[in-house]
């Protein structure tokens, strides 16, 4: 049951970037799923609810690129958008668990999840200086990082 | 004497380079006047630096383009005490761009070769302080460790690995990758040398709010300790499917010899463990995407030409400045953390990491630590996972853990496979609990040395 949600999940992908090189991207497709199965674990639960399942599209993908201020070449976008499925796919395994009253492991400081004490006193110390600062820029002048226009 | 000692580490260094491509810079000129007059616990004890701690003088390049050679105008916290304690950075080593990967070959600057068998991989992605440490180029070395970083390399190429407690080394200085698992740790051929330069690079760091008050015990008085009494968990359920035979066994031969040496072995479950794969490349990825931000061409390292308008410049730099899979583990964070998806990836991750956490701390309820192998397969061959990113990305299966709990991993050699490939097992303990790691490597390695030598080495 929970390699046949994979399963469709996959196909899903194959189909939303089917211009590609299909034999390659069978025989990979085929050798990560034996590899999915061969690591994921008994589901513990009955819970493979479908809710997160929404494919995900080129034009995904090209928001996700975007948001990341990545300007992928088309070749890119084809080999990373079938990958990225693939991967999501396989983390979505974590449906299987019911976690409903687990507390998220944000927040803790130290390992023990008590936060350490970071006062410090209120004192100047020295900082790098515009000097230090700048010197590694690719492009500064008069004192200043500059950068093409914004507008 | 110290100076003759970094001498001969400077030309194993530049000798072996090309075979290795182990370091990506060596300052061989400046070690040696540096050892003149050097003093300290480390004195004149040469040293290897992973390329992405920052060192006064050398590059940071991490592995990738977009910094090339910046040259950071402060030192990391674990460099300084390394400096003040004697040690002399010979170089910095090559890894995978930004710390990204298990076989070193996402470097911007080639793999690093394994001096076991050049055709295959080092690990990763601090594959160039194991080789440099494996090679005998210098007697320990720094790397960092985010999913096995450390521990994964050091097996593969035969020797100690190391990644403390999260907050028991600073990070100020370390590029950040991904902030909540990373940690430094340390490569050696001898535990002795691995209790000595954590001793020194350990403790509190006002620099690093995240580095903890825990109090730096001397390491190597616990090394001779008696393992008499002491309770090695085992987890029959990480001995089963994927795991490669010869690996299977070498470890389970490690435990007999536990068992002889007057320790008790403890079955036991870490129900979690299977789901460590899937929390591990939602939550890296997510803290590498807001991490990496920074890099834009504005400040530091490359910028790219011919974009005449800001964003344009940031996507073009950024483009062409970052490698395939530092590429698509940004695309994956931007993914898990974008509108929407938040809770279903991120927040969940969080949740099950909470799950993975509670079952060591249960587990170390019945046990003072875990043995597992460390990787689930000696070196394999360059190439052969380069295009395949999720099988890659199980080869961490056993080190990831330790990172998303918090704990301490040292993985430790046990010998090698018929192709005479090193292999190493994986000792995980409670937090703070580094003498007794080092300790049970120190009583396993009196009982069975590790005395093969590589055939590439200084």
């Amino acid at each position: 049951m929970v390699s046949g949600q994979c399963d469709t999940r996959q196909a899903a992908a194959t189909e939303v970037f089917e211009n590609g090189d299909e034999s390659i991207e069978a025989k990979e497709t085929a050798r990560l799923k034996s590899e999915i199965r061969a690591t994921r674990p008994a589901a513990s639960t009955s819970n493979t609810s479908e809710d997160h399942l929404m494919p995900i599209k080129e034009s995904d993908i090209e928001k996700v690129a975007q948001l990341a201020h990545l300007e992928l070449a088309p070749e890119e976008l084809k080999v990373f958008g079938p990958q990225i499925v693939e991967i999501v796919s396989y983390v979505e395994q974590l449906n299987e668990l019911d976690t409903t009253n687990v507390e998220p492991a944000i927040g803790g400081f130290t390992p023990e999840g008590a936060a350490t004490n970071s006062e410090r006193n209120d004192q100047l110390v020295p900082s790098l200086g515009q000097q230090t600062a700048l010197a590694e820029a690719p492009d500064a002048a008069a004192g200043h990082f500059r950068v093409p226009k914004v507008l | 004497m110290s100076r003759e000692t970094v001498e001969a580490a400077v030309s194993a260094a530049e000798k072996l380079n090309d075979t290795l491509n182990a370091f990506l810079f060596i300052d061989g000129e400046g070690a040696i006047k540096r050892a003149e007059n050097s003093a300290g616990p480390l004195a004149g004890s040469p040293v290897a630096i992973k390329d992405n701690l920052c060192v006064i003088g050398m590059q940071t390049s991490c592995g990738s383009r977009i910094l090339g050679d910046y040259h950071p105008p402060y030192n990391a916290t674990v460099i300084q005490r390394l400096i003040d304690a004697g040690a002399i950075i010979i170089g910095k080593t090559n890894c995978d761009e930004f710390a990204m990967g298990s076989s070193n070959e996402n470097s911007a600057f080639g793999p690093v070769s394994n001096p076991w068998d050049v055709t295959r991989v080092s690990g990763g992605s601090s594959g160039g302080s194991a080789a440099a440490v494996a090679a005998g180029i210098v007697p320990f070395a720094l790397g960092s460790d985010t999913g096995g970083s450390v521990r994964q390399p050091a097996s593969l190429c035969g020797v100690l690995g190391l990644k403390p407690t999260y907050g028991r080394n600073s990070r100020y200085g370390l590029v950040a990758f991904a902030s909540s698992l990373d940690q430094v740790g340390v490569f050696a051929r001898d535990v002795s040398d691995v209790a000595r330069v954590l001793g020194v690079i350990a403790g509190r760091d006002p620099h690093d709010a995240t580095t903890a008050d825990t109090p730096v015990p001397n390491y190597l008085e616990y090394l001779t300790e008696d393992l008499k009494g002491l309770r090695i968990g085992f987890p029959p359920a990480l001995f089963g499917k994927g795991l490669d035979e010869e690996v299977g066994k070498s470890v389970k031969d490690v435990v007999d010899v536990y068992r002889e040496l007057g320790a008790e072995i403890v079955n036991i479950e870490l129900p979690h463990a299977g789901y460590a794969i899937a929390v591990y490349y939602i939550i890296a990825t997510a803290e590498a995407s807001a991490n990496l931000a920074r890099f834009d061409g504005v400040r530091y390292g490359f910028r790219a030409e011919d974009a005449p308008e800001l964003r344009q410049m940031y996507r073009k730099t950024r483009e062409e400045g970052f490698g395939a899979e530092v590429k698509r583990r940004i695309m994956l964070g931007t993914y898990v953390l974008s509108a929407g998806y938040y809770d279903a990836y991120y927040r969940k991750a969080q949740q099950v990491r909470t799950l993975i956490k509670n079952d060591f701390l249960d587990a170390f309820k019945q046990c003072d630590a875990i043995i597992t192998p460390t990787s689930p397969t000696p070196a394999f061959a360059l190439g052969e996972k380069v295009d395949d990113p999720l099988a890659m990305y199980l080869n961490d299966i056993y080190t990831v853990t330790a990172n998303l709990a918090g704990i301490p991993g040292l993985s430790v050699p046990c010998g090698l496979s018929s192709s005479r490939l090193p292999i190493g097992f994986q000792l995980l303990g409670p937090y703070w609990s580094e003498p007794t790691l080092l300790k049970l490597a120190h009583g396993y390695l009196e009982a069975r040395p590790f005395t093969d030598r590589p055939p590439v080495r200084a």
